[in-house]
């Protein structure tokens, strides 16, 4: 037979032959297969699929644990016990079964009967959380009962718990399920360990550090009879000992810089109040504390957000779920005039010496500026303006310096731009200059605005941390340094793998005799008779020093009730510095007695421990 | 209606192939219903009867076209499924860690179980012209391996190496069977034997590895991997001579098996239909071995045999993979089973090759057929 191209059928005949043998060859070879495992064998397969019902049941990894810098612990994970139910194994009669378990264990049947609406395999042998966290109590009488409940299981869940529920909210973060996008993200290894439904750090520590934290989870044999009840394992068993099973390993542990003593007492500082209390290490920027109030509780986050709960976050007009310290920005107020001295210097347009007179307003063409003391400070000089937050003191230094220059220190410092602590998500704040208003506006900037960008008011905008930074910066020799709360990470051999490390970002060159007028005048602050903070931030434990800021809010509502905002950012001791606190409290009226008190004590806490 | 039937060359159409794979898939319907018992049966029972129509439909059409639509077309759908499957790597839709996928709204596309058919037709097309008087030598082979190589690499990039090893080897099957020098092959079975330690330590990733050293040890390795492949034995082992009865298997029904609708669906069938249903399953895909090569025998040109044959090809390829997988006798990688498995792409490329299958018995040159 002629096909195309001159060939034959007859070339193609050899591998036909060759297909037929192989194809039988593999059948056989199939056939012979089966009849191996099902005629040979088949008893003893058969016997394993009657007797031994084996099933791989989940151990769920520990968390890792989360300690403070002296080792105390923070956050752990504790055992739960969960209520499991299998549909399918309780019985006809599900509204009976759930009756008699709830009755059981003193449960509102009602309850019992909601949780198992919701679950969405009602004829499945999956078995679900029908109530989670049981008692003690609750347990005992479930496994003492469980022969007469089908169906019904109690299963160890570890659960995340934190020791000091009402500080570090923010800090520690929140758990929350899985998100799709997020878990594509993972490598392939990765995402091995987590699955939909599961619940993983959604901020804070307990994300940025969750694939450290989360362990693996193992696996272990477990022999099940029909009702998918667990028997006793028996080591004699054939096929058990087929199965090793693998143990759960446990999460690592991760270390803060932060210290809780400090921490604790920022949350009572803040308690009641709205604002945020930010303390770090100036020489190396470690984060000692780092509290923003009102905050929600993590605790309630660890299994599954109660959807009124959350409302209850979402709905509140302070924002409980928004971090202060480093996602809310304010101007700076007072708290800015020590950069606009430091510009003032460097650019060498006045001397530490020389003095301006504030008669308590300025002029500036027709505009007339007002100083915070409208009877006027007098003769002032550098160091005198920062003790007294002269106003009009930096009015002028700010005129003659003009906003580019003045942007520009700002942005040494680290303003305008995040301070990149190494866990949350963070706001640049912002440093306003001639660019910014044209492409904002579309206006030109006008010279009046210099004035205010000065003394902290205007258009400057800076999150707590970042002016916690900026003091840093100017006492520890113009390090702006990266703040920092990790410590270190161990596995649960208790070896630190990463330690601590100093990140430096930049460093901001000066002459020698730059700064000593404005430490000067920060110390004038706190520990001379007339320093804006004297009666309210002076210690008698350590030399504190400081500035004080008191940021008009602007109101949209004619309310008069609204009080301006507090800042106090400090460091002690006042030679030698170990500490910086930055604190703001909202609407909390002067910064000298809104916010610098809860420095001080603070600070006070710092130097009482060390003393120890 | 008799007059139409004699129009179309019906009664040259090999019926014997067609009745065999409808028998495999009413008793895969049954079966699925057993296996997805437990779950919401009816989405799985339906969806598959659903998609078992749409592919007797699309088989038809495929069947009824003109034969020169095939060799016309054949590059086009070659062309246009590497490009479905650059689009995928791209752009698709991930699942498990895979991109495979391209939405479409009411069903998700997978390119790469459509390469199974396109990568045939493609290299039917070139060997229907170009003539080839003699075996193959290295320079032959180039156009032909460049042709089988492309796909491939998109398919295993995705990953998916299951798909990736059935395109292979039919399109090795059928390059061989064109004809290829002896000395060539010696070099090629050597060359394979060299480069799986290769394979093993660059090319698999981790959970290809670890598949396969579970298959190995099974018990050794007995947590999570080793565990599919002893549950599947079990379920295939207790079934013995008579099998547990219809809708009774404890393995699949208790859910110690996993995938048991999908790629271990014959573990399921075997546990109710024990020894006799499993020789009564394998039967028929013999038959359809035996008919696909009795089409491929009788067909009239170089791309009816060589399209015929490769089809076959990857239908018992995969039957074989999945098989031996379910048996015990290879390592896990996806694999469904042809007309069996729940699955809608994968029944729909079934359905494709039966079409065309059809398509080329019909246009043979005579009923008359010798088997082997």
């Amino acid at each position: 037979m002629k096909l195309s191209h001159g060939r034959t059928h007859d070339d193609f005949r050899y591998g036909f032959r060759v297909s037929f043998v192989i194809l039988t060859a593999v059948f056989f070879v199939l056939l012979f297969r089966v009849w191996q495992l099902q005629i040979l064998h088949g008893q003893k397969w058969y016997a394993f699929s009657e007797e031994n019902r084996i099933k791989l049941k989940t151990i769920p990894a520990v968390r890792g644990r989360i300690f403070d810098r002296n080792h105390k612990m923070i956050a752990e994970s504790r055992p739960s016990y969960d209520l499991i139910m299998v549909p399918n194994k309780a019985g006809k009669n599900i509204d009976q079964a759930l009756l008699a378990v709830s009755k059981l264990i003193g449960w509102n049947y009602e309850e019992a009967k909601k949780n198992y609406t919701k679950y969405k395999h009602p004829n499945s042998n999956r078995g679900f959380s029908l109530k989670k966290n049981l008692s003690r109590n609750e347990v005992a009488i479930i496994k003492a009962n469980q022969p007469r409940i089908d169906g019904f299981d109690v299963q160890f869940i570890p659960t995340r718990t934190y020791i000091y529920p009402g500080s570090a909210n923010h800090l520690l973060g929140r758990m929350g399920e899985i998100d799709a996008d997020a878990y594509k993200n993972l490598n392939k290894e990765d995402r091995q360990r987590y699955g939909m439904g599961m619940f993983w750090g959604v901020s804070g520590i307990e994300k940025k550090y969750e694939l450290e934290l989360r362990g693996h989870d193992g696996v272990r044999p477990v022999l099940e009879d029909v009702w998918g009840r667990e028997q006793e394992l028996s080591s004699t068993n054939d096929l058990l000992s087929v199965f090793k099973g693998k143990k759960s390993i446990a999460g690592s542990d991760v270390y803060l810089t932060i210290d809780m003593d400090l921490q604790l007492l920022a949350s009572e500082l803040l308690e009641g109040k709205k604002g945020s209390i930010v303390a770090l290490d100036p020489r190396s920027g470690e984060i000692l504390a780092m509290e923003s109030k009102p905050s929600y509780i993590s605790e309630y986050f660890v299994r599954g957000v109660d959807a009124e709960y959350w409302k209850s976050l979402i709905d509140n007009a302070d924002k409980p779920l928004f971090d202060r310290s480093v996602q809310a920005i304010y101007p700076p107020a007072s708290t800015f005039k020590v950069v606009s001295a430091f510009a003032s210097l460097m650019e060498k347009i006045t001397t530490p010496e020389e003095t301006v007179f504030c008669p308590g307003y300025y002029r500036l063409g027709r505009e007339v500026k007002r100083c915070w003391k409208r009877s006027g400070h007098g003769y002032m000089n550098l160091s005198d303006a920062i003790k007294h937050s002269c106003d009009v003191y930096f009015y002028e230094m700010s005129k003659r310096l003009g906003i580019e220059n003045l942007a520009k220190y700002a942005r040494a410092f680290g303003l305008g731009s995040k301070t990149d602590i190494d866990f949350a998500r963070e706001s640049s704040g912002l440093v306003p200059d001639q660019a910014w208003k044209q492409k904002t506006y579309g206006q030109p900037w006008v010279g009046g605005e210099t004035l205010s960008v000065g003394i902290g008011q205007g258009a400057i905008l800076t999150t707590p941390l970042q002016m916690a930074v900026v003091y840093a910066t100017l006492i520890n020799g113009g390090r702006v340094l990266q703040p920092q709360v990790l410590k270190g990470i161990s596995s649960p051999d208790e070896i630190i793998e990463k330690g601590f490390q100093r990140k430096e970002k930049a460093v901001i060159e000066y002459p020698d005799e730059v700064m000593q007028p404005i430490l000067d005048g920060m110390q004038r602050v706190v520990q001379e008779v007339g320093g804006t903070a004297y009666w309210y931030a002076n210690s008698r434990i350590v030399p504190v020093a400081g500035k004080t800021g008191t940021a008009q809010v602007v109101s949209l509502k004619s309310d008069k009730d609204i009080k301006d905002h507090a800042w106090f950012v400090g460091y002690a001791p006042s030679e030698d510095p170990e500490i910086v606190v930055a604190v703001i409290v909202e609407n909390g009226e002067h910064g000298s007695s809104g916010a610098s008190p809860l420095a001080r004590h603070i600070i006070e806490k710092y130097f009482a421990k060390e003393n120890i | 209606m008799i007059r139409i039937w004699k129009k179309l060359n019906l009664d040259k159409a090999d019926w014997p192939f067609f009745l065999t794979v409808l028998a495999i898939c009413v008793i895969g319907l049954f079966n699925l219903y057993s296996a997805t018992f437990d779950l919401s049966i009816s989405r799985y029972f339906y969806n598959q009867l659903l998609w078992m129509s749409g592919g007797v439909v699309i088989g038809m059409f495929l069947a009824l076209v003109h034969y020169h639509f095939y060799i016309r077309t054949g590059y086009f759908w070659y062309v246009g499924t590497v490009s479905l499957l650059l689009f995928v790597l791209f752009f698709g839709k991930s699942a498990g860690g895979s991109q495979r996928w391209i939405h479409l709204g009411f069903f998700n596309l997978q390119p790469s179980e459509l390469a199974k058919i396109a990568v045939v037709l493609g290299l039917a097309t070139y060997f229907h012209g170009h003539h080839q008087k003699r075996k193959m030598n290295l320079v032959d082979l180039i156009v032909p391996m460049i042709i089988l190589v492309i796909p491939c690499i998109l398919i295993v990039k995705q990953p998916d190496l299951g798909t990736t090893l059935v395109v292979f080897f039919t399109g090795c099957m059928m390059i061989w069977f064109v004809g290829v020098q002896r000395k060539i092959l010696i070099l090629v079975v050597t060359l394979g034997l060299v480069s799986v330690p290769l394979a093993w330590k660059f090319a698999l990733k981790p959970y290809q590895k670890d598949r396969v050293i579970s298959f190995l040890e099974p018990e050794k390795y007995a947590d999570s991997k080793g565990y599919q492949i002893i549950q599947s034995k079990i379920a295939v082992g207790s079934g013995k001579v008579l099998g547990k009865g219809y809708l009774k298997g404890s393995q699949s029904k208790l859910q110690f098996l996993p995938k048991q609708h999908t790629d271990f669906v014959f573990s399921n069938y075997a546990e109710e239909f024990g020894f006799m249903g499993s020789l009564v399953l394998l039967g028929l895909y013999f038959l359809i071995g035996l008919l696909g090569l009795n089409i491929a025998m009788t067909s009239k040109d170089v791309f009816g045999i060589t399209a015929a044959f490769g089809l076959t090809s990857t239908i018992l390829i995969q039957t074989m993979i999945n098989l031996g997988m379910e048996l015990g006798l290879l390592p896990v990688v996806g694999m469904t089973l042809p007309f069996f498995s729940y699955g809608g792409t994968s029944l729909l490329t079934s359905f494709i090759a039966l079409g065309i299958l059809m398509n080329i018995s019909i246009h043979r040159l005579t009923h008359a057929s010798k088997k082997g």
